[in-house]
């Protein structure tokens, strides 16, 4: 029972909230990257708009000089038989680390990944998938800066 | 084989700095029988963070919670507090505090050095604060 609570406690901040740190991310560059064939320039543009149009819902200002690069990565992978779709969302910018000399080095400070497995609709199935990776994103941010 | 010797030696060191700094930052201890000697003296409870090096909620925890403003004037009002590295630290701390989850804060009564309660994984500010009265109310209860 104590493990079971402990489990559920642990779950339950795991879920409220990414690892990342988002505080003062105000604005941000999307860099949409397709690298399969499976979808159509229609559809690319399509899930395009779709990430746009949250960014902004959330409050982000795009488009400004020096902000950072929200990536949005689709690619096609084969392992073996299995034909899946890997999506990636990150957030690239540069930073200053630990280093000796303090160096500057872009970094990832935020990603997040989902493969779809043996899909039916690749541009259905990418939707799906990329809406969420998106909301995850917007509601650990909106965390971070409440 | 000397070159992967002193990138090590210059990783953990890197490592120990950093968890050093965070200390000093905050104002936590290091040393374990040192805090429990300054929570007797004080009539304290002694708030042990445990953490790890390699652990992101772990930093997490040391950004967003540790570092509030809110959360420092308790602890430093009413904690004696201190902070080891699971792993780097092994053997400067009773081996009861070795848990497989981090981070834990374990908030310790001093005199028989009995766990009144502990805190397992990252948690916002006002969670922490709560838990730390929590502790705080424990103590007290415990005095009478």
């Amino acid at each position: 029972m104590r493990k079971l609570l402990l489990a559920l406690l642990l779950s339950s901040s795991l879920f409220s909230a990414s690892l990342y740190t988002l505080d003062n991310v105000h604005s941000l560059n999307l860099y949409f990257s397709n690298q399969t064939n499976l979808l159509s320039q229609d559809q690319e543009a399509l899930l395009k708009n779709m990430v746009t149009e949250k960014l902004k819902k959330a409050g982000f200002v795009l488009g400004e000089t020096d902000a950072p690069i929200f990536v949005v990565k689709i690619d096609a992978l084969e392992i073996e038989e299995t034909h899946a779709i890997y999506m990636e969302v990150g957030l690239g910018e540069e930073v200053i680390t630990k280093r000796k000399g303090k160096i500057g080095t872009f970094a990832y400070t935020y990603l997040d990944s989902q493969f779809i497995e043996g899909y039916s609709d690749p541009y259905k199935n990418t939707l799906e998938s990329l809406t969420l990776l998106v909301d995850a994103f917007i509601n650990a941010h909106k965390e971070d800066n409440e | 084989m000397k070159i992967l010797i002193t990138l090590l030696t210059l990783v953990s060191f890197i490592c120990a700095a950093q968890i050093d700094e965070f200390a000093f930052e905050v104002n936590y201890l290091r040393n374990y029988d040192m805090a429990i000697k300054t929570a007797k003296e004080q009539n304290k409870i002694v708030m042990l963070v445990v953490v790890a090096d390699y652990c992101p909620w772990c930093k997490k925890f040391e950004r967003k919670t540790l570092k509030d403003s809110d959360v420092m004037v308790k602890v430093n009002e009413n904690f004696v507090s201190i902070i080891i590295d699971k792993y780097k630290d092994k053997g400067k701390y009773p081996e009861e505090f070795l848990t497989p989850i981090i981070p834990v804060v374990f908030f310790i009564e001093p005199k028989k050095q009995k766990v009144l309660t502990k805190t397992v994984a990252y948690m916002k500010p006002d969670e922490f604060i709560t838990n730390m009265n929590d502790a705080l109310s424990l103590h007290k209860s415990e005095q009478k």
